[in-house]
């Protein structure tokens, strides 16, 4: 019965992260900082989601299927490229840093959009056939520091009010 | 072993911070000397498609082009042009001054073509 539940769970956790990366498109984020690629990353709180109440294996098969249902639902293959080598730079990045026990929620947040970003820049260099795109990385850096934290932030929140319901829902509990 | 609430922000996550900061700011100085070592662009002058001159931009200096006509070709603050000709129509030396990589000054009359090197800076980014 736990792998249905997961099964259901990791569905669940698919679709808020559509809804998420819908969502965003609200904030005009890029009114603020007129620069492409400059963005939340709300739907990265989903995959940290699943990496702190499933498991790495689960939150990448989600992490996978968001990236390619988002660019089917309202993408391009370029974007497509971008969020995929985007999304699992970092995946590999929260994986790791979660199991270090310096870093909170927080640290793994901002790790994470930092990777994000950076494999954003490889798949644009890969595209472009371009090295000229790396020199846009440091200004992402600076801006991932910020949105990183604020994801952060959210998850924190969000994850205190629901750790205790997802707990019960899959076993086992939350490591840490 | 013991372990902190996952969900508060802890001193170890200013490591986090410290470690993309110290990313950004290694970048952009990386960046910063790169831009200025690749600073230094050269104008090749091509007559009848052979490569007849190259001149730096960093070095103010001229050079006469001997073709059917004559282009002097004058390097100076950086920039190039084609400040006398004796070429029939004269659109060399109407091109003005130029110094970007990438663009270039044509005389057709004279089989001449100036290019300044480089990969051409992009113009716009759509998406």
């Amino acid at each position: 019965m736990e792998k249905t539940k997961a099964l259901a769970l990791s569905a669940v956790l698919v679709a808020l992260a559509l809804a998420l990366s819908y969502l965003e498109r609200l904030f005009p984020l890029q009114l603020l900082i007129p620069l492409p690629g400059v963005k939340l990353g709300l739907a990265n709180i989903v995959t940290m989601m699943a990496l702190y109440f499933l498991s790495a294996k689960p939150a990448f098969a989600i992490l996978v299927v968001r990236c390619l249902l988002g660019s089917l639902f309202g993408g391009s293959i370029s974007g497509l490229a971008m969020s995929i080598s985007g999304g699992i730079c970092a995946f590999v990045v929260m994986a790791l840093a979660k199991r270090l026990p310096v870093f909170s929620i927080y640290g793994v947040s901002i790790l994470g959009a930092a990777a994000h970003n950076t494999g954003q820049v490889l798949a644009a260099v890969a595209l472009l056939y371009s090295l000229h795109s790396f020199a846009y990385l440091p200004f992402l850096l600076f801006v991932s520091i910020g949105s990183g934290f604020l994801t952060g932030a959210v998850s924190a929140a969000g994850f205190r009010a629901f750790g205790a319901i997802f707990s019960k829902a899959v076993s086992p509990s939350p490591k840490r | 072993m013991p372990q902190t609430n996952p969900f508060s922000f802890r001193k170890g996550d200013l490591l986090a911070v410290g470690f993309v900061l110290a990313a950004a700011i290694f970048l952009t100085l990386f960046f910063w000397l790169c831009y200025l070592h690749t600073d230094a662009a050269v104008a090749r002058i091509y007559l009848n498609g052979e490569l007849v001159q190259e001149m730096p931009l960093d070095v103010d200096a001229e050079y006469t082009v001997s073709g059917a006509y004559h282009n002097t070709v004058t390097v100076k603050n950086g920039q190039v042009s084609v400040t006398a000709t004796d070429c029939p129509g004269g659109d060399c030396h109407r091109t003005g001054w130029i110094a970007s990589a990438g663009r270039r000054i044509v005389c057709l009359p004279n089989h001449m073509e100036l290019v300044i090197a480089g990969e051409a800076s992009v113009d716009a980014v759509v998406g």
